[in-house]
């Protein structure tokens, strides 16, 4: 079995499985039924751009994912931010989506994603004030260098 | 060798990396992916093996399979393999320590004493069984080369038992006599101990000395020197191997396990007799009298 040719075929698992991508499709549509509270939603072409970006972040980070992924999760943690609101929306999940995967590397994946997704809504609504810059170059920056250090509080 | 297609062993590797992340991270690193998927097919290789339930052997036996296995068949029963063959291992061990000697040479001893229980401690079979933790510093006649994971200990201290069994056959005082005349700080040095003292008790067969620890007279070198010479390369190394068989088989009942392991020395220590009897230099090669 040669090596490199199984791992090839898993990072291309990511990119072309299109029965991966019409379930995320439906699984990403069905957080509108959610998010409509807080006055945001998709439609099925943001949607398919999403999970478009998601696949070149993976790539970009040199990640692979199995299963869902981890965009469902962004909306729900961040749907209701007083900072994002219908005209940001998809842009601001794609930027946080980027920002999540290179933070998991940042981090060494000390964090879980649950951790990290915490404290980066903590952060955004928080001391960030919506500032998406602020958030990836400041504010996890510093958080991830005191993981690296090994700090557990 | 068990073949599988693509789409039979990314569940293995998406179901590896569930428990890696206890399933708390949606994504891996690329090394991470590629250190689950190598874990994947060590296993996976390993099925193609059947304990030998024989209580005279440990061995492992390759046995072609009659029916066909699935992917994930194949992987769980390779990493049952895999942890049975590390616990008989671990019996092996503690039997070898009951009786290892390295005749005070520090790496020989950082190696197996020190270094060896690390392995039983902190080998992970489940994520990455390829991966065998230690430098194995100490030189055996013989290289691991390309073998990896359980199999490289397997092999190393299938070697370490040779070594052992070869030198317990002769006096302590013998061994670190020879050790010391190759050399003063031999317990520094990465050297082979086997070796060492395999040539000194070849060439003792060879000249009809008995075997002593004893520096070699100026008269015993002149007639090695002459003799290889005379003879060539090549015919020296016949004459140093058929004096091996004929130790082995008069000392060691006739152990062909032990017979091959240390033939890989012969070569070598022939190679070494050619050159240094061209330059002149058997005597240091042998430790001779000084002048």
């Amino acid at each position: 079995m040669d090596e490199d040719k199984i791992f090839q075929y898993l990072i291309g698992q990511q990119e072309n499985n299109q029965l991966t991508i019409q379930k995320q499709m439906k699984d990403l549509m069905a957080c509108n039924d959610y998010t409509k509270q807080f006055g945001i939603q998709l439609s099925e072409k943001e949607a398919l751009d999403l999970i478009k970006e998601r696949r070149e972040n993976l790539i970009r980070q040199e990640r692979i994912e199995f299963g869902e992924g981890i965009i469902t999760k962004l909306i729900f943690t961040f749907c209701d931010s007083t900072y994002i609101y219908q005209d940001n929306y998809v842009e601001t999940i794609q930027r946080l989506q980027e920002i999540f995967y290179l933070y998991k590397n940042e981090s060494l994946d000390e964090l879980t994603d649950d951790e990290l997704l915490e404290y980066m809504k903590e952060q955004l609504d928080g001391k960030c004030q919506g500032d998406l810059d602020y958030l990836e170059d400041t504010a996890l920056e510093a958080f991830a260098r005191k993981i690296r250090c090994g700090w557990d509080d | 060798m068990l073949e599988y297609e693509m789409e039979e062993l990314v569940p293995i590797v998406a179901k590896l990396t569930e428990q890696y992340t206890s399933k708390e991270s949606s994504s891996i690193r690329f090394e991470t992916a590629r250190q689950l998927m190598e874990a994947a097919i060590y296993c996976i290789h390993h099925s193609e093996y059947m304990v030998d339930n024989n209580e005279k052997s440990s061995a492992y036996v390759m046995v072609n399979r009659a029916e066909h296995l699935s992917a994930k068949e194949a992987y769980e029963h390779g990493y049952h393999i895999l942890v049975e063959k590390v616990k008989r291992l671990n019996v092996k061990y503690s039997s070898l320590l009951s009786y290892f000697n390295s005749y005070r040479n520090q790496a020989y001893y950082d190696t197996i004493v020190k270094g060896m229980p690390a392995f039983f401690l902190y080998y992970d079979a489940k994520f990455a069984p390829q991966n065998h933790i230690l430098t194995l510093d100490y030189p055996t006649l013989r290289f691991i080369g390309d073998v990896q994971g359980v199999d490289a200990i397997e092999l190393y201290l299938n070697y370490t038992e040779y070594e052992q069994t070869f030198l317990k056959a002769f006096p302590e005082e013998y061994i670190l006599k020879t050790l010391e005349l190759y050399h003063t700080d031999y317990e520094e040095l990465l050297i082979n101990v086997c070796s060492i003292v395999l040539r000194n008790v070849l060439v003792c067969m060879w000249i009809d000395k008995p075997i002593s620890g004893n520096r070699f007279t100026k008269n015993e070198i002149n007639y090695i020197q002459d003799k290889i010479l005379e003879k060539g390369q090549l015919e020296i190394e016949i004459i140093i191997m058929n004096l091996l068989q004929s130790l082995i088989r008069m000392g060691f009942e006739d152990n062909k396990e032990l017979l091959e392991y240390l033939s890989y020395d012969i070569h070598e220590f022939s190679t070494e007799l050619w050159n240094a009897a061209q330059y002149n230099n058997v005597n240091i090669l042998l430790g001779g009298e000084k002048a």
